[in-house]
């Protein structure tokens, strides 16, 4: 077999100052912590030794990186590695760095993203990647590869905002078209008010729009000092906050909808219809069928509706509500 | 503009037509067994809308080639009929509705003129008042420089007196219009909008002044001309720009001379977004306050279309009172709000049209 791995590993102790700790070319992982498996390591012993490749003068990591520090963390000059030729090209490593990785356990999204990043970073293109992911246990759909490929790029705040569940896969390919700032900025609001992905994707559209239209940064947008009183007061609960951001942007987003919409709440106010009637307007305003529902139980409450009715129809702020002149209403 | 191909549907290769176009464009052509091939081929790339721009696809209408406009029962209509001729321009306009009305969009050329003469005599021999235009599914004027289409439907008009034909436009390719017969029976109209607005939206189409001028060319000739505000833009200033475009209108064509102006603002549907944002990245056209319309397209906010229509109709009016005016599908209450009336008091907007086409254009009522 060419180039197998069987036939160019070889087990062999490697000074730990000889290891270049500061190369991530073949870093996978995105866990930083090693306390408990130094600890692991300190009482059983390295049972698994590292894949280390030589590079002129030193070795190069290929698999094992918390494995290397916490052998460092514990103090140890030497290491047991599994040294693989230096005649493998940095591809042959590449590859067997993420197939090490993808089958000892799932890879995480960012740790998929870097796998791809690197492979698409190393002369092949996503039609290439497509009939090897499978074997190095990565996604094979190309579209899926091309959503996935960035995202170890994003800023750390965003990927440990992936990492930890609080913005999605599409959430985070939305943000990617944003500069950084301004995605960080986004991803922070969401983790801090714990938005749902169709909150989120209205405000991300809603920033993005206006930003566009203004010709102004979306961070400039979520700077607005509205929009800091509400996501700054402590006294609001997430709910609360959640609405009063919705409503600052739309307001922003749509002004003349909005002033409309409220000056007909302020008329529809005005007609005292109570818990029992509903006047829903036509959606936009663009129709000129309004609906009204009645609920009732028995007779009393239909004549007491039936009264009711008969003072809406003399009520001036119905007729402000259906001649809709663009000043009042 | 050079096309980057030319493919020719088998079925019409041993057109005569075929044969002149690729003269003109000093091209051999790619023969295709069906029209699938090119359709399949500008789906695949990259940019879809752009490919089809770049080439050209000679074919046959199989279907009719007088249409009626595909107005919606939400809005008033006015009763149009479209002269299918070919498909998508070559212009690039940010907002165009073709780029996603066609799947995919291909500048094709019909070639089949035998079937579209016929046509047009049957329904001349109707006998009832038309309004055809060609301006629809493509622009009407881009065909001049490398078919005939023009030189004989003009003519073809000028032979008859029930109906008008409309050439709507973005370009100044009018010069052939000079020696032609037309007895009034055809209308040229420019879509015109403000110096901003064909700057930023219109891309690879003439400037203001040139239509304008090409406008007054075409009325020196005796041709009746129109004008399409459409699509209206709303931004901040658009009052003054749209004031100071009916100003230079004038300044170039006296009302008389103009059979009517029609009012439209920017309305789009919703996967036009989308396409919008990916292929004019800088345009900010789409970020206006836009509602879904009954007709499941996105219209302005009613207020705003009002409020602009209200405007513009202004600006026209005070120089020129007596010009047709009128709006392109919009409802009652806009109708009502911005004109003072509503199309039916005055027997429906293609009652309207109708009738200043018979006294403009000289057309018989039977």
């Amino acid at each position: 077999m060419q180039d197998s791995i069987d036939q160019s590993l070889l087990l062999r102790s490697v000074p730990l100052a000889h290891i270049n700790l500061a190369d991530d070319s073949f870093r996978i992982t995105t866990k930083q912590d090693i306390k408990e498996l130094a600890v692991s390591i300190g009482n059983l012993g390295l049972l698994n030794p590292p894949l280390v490749v030589k590079k002129k003068s030193s070795f190069t990591i290929v698999s094992g990186f918390r494995r290397v520090s916490a052998c460092h963390e514990l103090g140890w000059s030497d290491i047991l590695t599994r040294m693989l030729s230096p005649d493998l090209s940095h591809s042959r490593c590449l590859r067997i760095a993420i197939a090490d990785n993808a089958f000892q356990r799932p890879l995480n999204l960012i740790e998929i993203s870097r796998c791809i990043h690197k492979l698409l970073s190393n002369e092949i293109n996503v039609q290439q990647l497509t009939k090897i992911a499978g074997v190095l246990g990565l996604p094979v759909n190309p579209s899926l590869i091309r959503r996935l490929s960035n995202l170890c790029l994003l800023p750390v705040p965003i990927q440990e905002s992936i990492l930890a569940g609080t913005i999605s896969l599409s959430m985070a390919n939305e943000l990617e078209s944003l500069d950084s700032e301004s995605a960080v900025a986004l991803a922070s609001l969401f983790a801090q008010l714990k938005m749902g992905l169709n909150r989120q994707r209205e405000i991300v559209m809603l920033v993005k729009e206006i930003a566009k239209r203004e010709h102004i940064s979306p961070r400039a947008v979520l700077r607005k000092a509205s929009l800091r009183r509400i996501i700054e007061d402590r006294n609001l609960d997430k709910a609360q906050a959640n609405r009063h951001i919705r409503h600052v942007l739309r307001k922003w987003r749509f002004p003349e909808i909005s002033r409309t919409q409220q000056l007909y709440e302020k008329h529809a106010k005005n007609l005292k219809l109570g818990r029992s009637i509903r006047l829903i307007p036509p959606n936009d305003f663009e129709g000129n069928v309004y609906t009204l529902t009645m609920s009732f139980s028995n007779l009393t409450e239909l004549q007491t509706l039936r009264h009711k009715m008969e003072q809406l129809a003399r009520n001036s702020s119905i007729k402000t509500i259906l001649e809709r002149k663009s000043e009042e209403c | 503009m050079v096309f980057r191909s030319l493919y020719i549907d088998q079925a019409v290769a041993e057109s005569p037509l075929v044969e002149s176009i690729s003269r003109r464009l000093n091209m051999t052509g790619n023969r295709v067994a069906n029209a699938q091939e090119v359709y399949d081929m500008v789906a695949a790339s990259e940019d879809p809308v752009k490919t089809g721009k770049e080439l050209l696809f000679l074919t046959h209408n199989k279907g009719s080639f007088i249409k009626s406009c595909p107005g919606t029962r939400f809005y008033r209509c006015c009763g149009y009929k479209i002269l299918h001729v070919g498909t998508f321009c070559h212009m690039d306009c940010t907002y165009c509705i073709l780029q996603s009305y066609f799947h995919p969009p291909v500048l094709q050329f019909f070639v089949n003129h035998d079937d579209l003469f016929n046509e047009l005599s049957v329904t001349f021999a109707d006998k009832k008042v038309y309004r055809i235009g060609t301006g629809e599914f493509t622009d009407s004027l881009i065909w001049e420089l490398w078919t005939d289409l023009s030189t004989r439907l003009i003519p073809a008009f000028a032979s008859q007196k029930h109906a008008i034909l409309e050439l709507k436009t973005k370009t100044t390719a009018v010069e052939r219009l000079r020696t032609l017969r037309h007895n009034r029976k055809t209308v040229v109209a420019w879509s015109v909008n403000t110096p901003r607005i064909i700057a930023e939206e219109e891309r690879y189409t003439s400037s203001l002044t040139a239509r304008l001028k090409a406008a007054a060319t075409c009325a020196s000739w005796g041709y009746p001309v129109a004008f399409h505000f459409d699509p209206i833009v709303i931004y901040d200033g658009c009052e003054a720009d749209y004031k100071q475009t009916v100003t230079q209108l004038f300044s170039y064509v006296s009302p008389e001379k103009i059979i009517w102006i029609s009012l439209g603002t920017f309305r789009f549907m919703p996967s036009l977004k989308a396409l919008i944002q990916k292929r004019f990245p800088d345009s900010t056209i789409i970020y206006g306050e836009f509602i879904t319309g009954l007709d499941s397209k996105m219209r302005y906010f009613k207020p705003l279309r009002i409020g602009i229509y209200q405007k513009l109709i202004a600006y026209i009016h005070a120089i020129a009172p007596r010009v047709l005016t009128y709006l392109c599908m919009e409802d009652d209450e806009v109708w009502h709000k911005s004109m003072g009336f509503v199309p039916t008091d005055r027997g429906g907007l293609s009652r309207m049209l109708d009738d200043r086409a018979i006294n403009q254009c000289d057309l018989v009522a039977d």
